[in-house]
């Protein structure tokens, strides 16, 4: 292990090197755009190719082109650019293309504060594109995890052949922090499965085993394509059977791994708790003093986002009166928390957003004395 | 544990006396936190940066009330009075801020960094006036080194000699 001192930024860039990204695709934007500096210093060393993109959806499509060319890829932006990427994305979910892409959250909508921390963009991560389309969003609460996490993002999308989103806020893109970087031998990876001969490259008996991937020039005749496609690839644009059966077994795909994606944290006794809090990202820093020495809270704090694991939070939530859910936003997380308590539970926002105000420690508590 | 804040405007090259700090604690071995809130434009508009330092991981890296803040600005200070005041010492630039606060040392950083030749250096001097009240073993030898990687060498070491001194003076 070796101790750095990195931002949140840096640590990204240096996990995703770890994890064995090998392209990157980017245009600038605050507060995202230390990953690409140092992607551009990191990966040329590594062997790697950096791109200075024209823009977000030329940036997008060229990670996707990557990928099939055999390298683990990678983007970062901010809220416009994560934006202009929707397009792309929803292609890559129906191409099951495996890709990180990280959004480092500013206040929004629109240009907003581009210098300013906010978590905003949560429900844009699981429903910003058109159609049926289901993939993984997890979120750092450090530097430190952010550099673990991205690792783990990777291996996710390698595994599940799928796009990962990477949410980060401006606090921990730009806050520095120590960060204990990981030696080679310290670091399980996992990659693609790649094809062998007559198996199905869209498609699989069992949808929650991805298809294997073959590379671009291996010698596999393989179209790629954003229109509905059976298992081997043809287009089908005009039948129930193969569009229900392709969305359907894409769902399943990621719903259907829950338990091998979703990540959590949980401090405090849910058997004991009376209230509860629930969060994400770098407010749970604050969240996380706001309840030392208070025994009857119970922190949760989510670190995959989506898929999120509805029953396993209406468990840990099925004993308290009252959930407080912090976020840098006008509550979009609160929803998720509404949809699992019974209707008789209180459940209070801490709301706050622009200007680059944290939620503090003392406003959760105050919200915890209701 | 050590919280620091330095608090100004934008081009008094506040978030790097956060980052001088930051760095010369986290090779004295310390785990850190530094954070900053500032604007788009290179010049004007508030700016806070700040440094949390101790010998455990930082938990919560969201301060609301810091153990030393020097403020080099009236205009950083019109925004975050709130924070400045729950701080425990508050060190203002004498000439350069003009409000008053209850408890506030004011100190003639800015005067004497101009007198002396290094007043663009004026947030290396705010950073030897943070380190002459923390007064931790080996810091300077730390703070020459890291001011060796980076340009103005020579004025960046005078002005953070000067906030030594300077400050211990008044302290007296």
């Amino acid at each position: 292990m070796k101790r750095m001192f990195l931002s949140g930024n840096e640590a990204v860039a240096y996990g995703a090197i770890d994890a064995g990204c090998r392209f990157y695709a980017g245009y600038p934007i605050t507060p995202s755009s230390e990953i690409m500096h140092m992607m551009a210093k990191l990966l040329p060393e590594a062997g790697g190719v950096f791109i200075q993109a024209e823009d977000e959806l030329a940036a997008i499509n060229m990670i996707i082109g990557a990928s099939w060319a055999g390298l683990k890829s990678m983007a970062a932006t901010s809220g416009p650019g994560f934006s202009l990427m929707q397009e792309g994305i929803g292609y890559a979910v129906m191409t099951e293309t495996p890709l990180v892409i990280v959004d480092v959250m500013r206040a929004g909508p629109a240009t907003g504060q581009a210098t300013k921390a906010a978590q905003g963009d949560l429900m844009q991560t699981r429903w910003g594109r058109h159609g049926d389309q289901y993939l993984v969003v997890l979120a750092p609460e450090s530097p430190q995890e952010a550099y673990d996490l991205i690792i783990e993002a990777f291996n996710i999308s390698e595994s599940l052949r799928t796009p990962v989103v990477f949410l980060m806020d401006e606090f921990i893109g730009h806050g520095r922090e120590v960060v204990f970087r990981k030696e080679p031998g310290e670091i399980k990876l996992v990659e693609r499965r790649r094809s062998s001969d007559h198996e199905p490259l869209f498609g699989s008996d069992d949808p929650r085993i991805p298809p294997p991937m073959p590379r671009l020039g291996e010698g596999y005749y393989v179209l790629v394509t954003g229109s509905t496609h059976n298992e081997y690839g043809y287009r089908d644009v005009h039948s129930f059977e193969t569009h229900y059966k392709l969305v359907r077994r894409l769902k399943e795909k990621i719903w259907g791994n829950i338990d091998k994606v979703f990540k959590y944290e949980v401090i405090g006794d849910p058997g004991r708790a009376e209230k509860a809090i629930v969060c994400f990202g770098s407010t749970c820093r604050s969240a996380k003093e706001a309840v030392m020495g208070l025994d009857n809270v119970l922190l949760i704090r989510l670190i995959t986002l989506w898929p999120l694991n509805y029953d396993l939070l209406r468990e840990l939530l099925s004993n308290v009166r009252l959930v407080v859910v912090p976020e840098l936003s006008l509550g979009q997380l609160i929803y998720d928390v509404q949809q699992v308590i019974d209707s008789g539970i209180k459940v209070v926002g801490v709301n706050k957003v622009g200007g680059g105000v944290p939620i503090y420690p003392s406003e959760i508590k105050k919200a915890l004395e209701v | 544990m050590f919280k620091i804040a330095y608090l100004g405007r934008g081009g008094q090259g506040i978030v790097f006396a956060a980052t001088l700090t930051a760095e010369a604690l986290y090779e004295k071995g310390y785990y850190v936190a530094q954070l900053q809130n500032y604007g788009a434009s290179v010049r004007g508009g508030s700016v806070l940066g700040y440094v949390v330092a101790d010998h455990e991981p930082i938990k919560n890296p969201f301060i609301e009330e810091f153990d030393i803040i020097v403020v080099l600005h009236e205009e950083g200070l019109k925004r975050w009075k709130r924070l400045v005041e729950k701080s425990k010492k508050i060190i203002l630039d004498k000439k350069l801020v003009k409000t008053n606060i209850p408890g506030a040392i004011k100190a003639p950083l800015s005067t004497i960094a101009e007198k002396e030749g290094v007043y663009q250096a004026l947030n290396i001097v705010a950073v030897g006036a943070v380190f002459s009240i923390l007064d931790i073993e080996g810091i300077d030898k730390v703070i020459d080194k890291l001011l060796q990687k980076r340009k103005n060498y020579e004025v960046n070491k005078k002005a953070y000699m000067i906030g030594k001194r300077s400050f211990q003076h008044h302290n007296h």
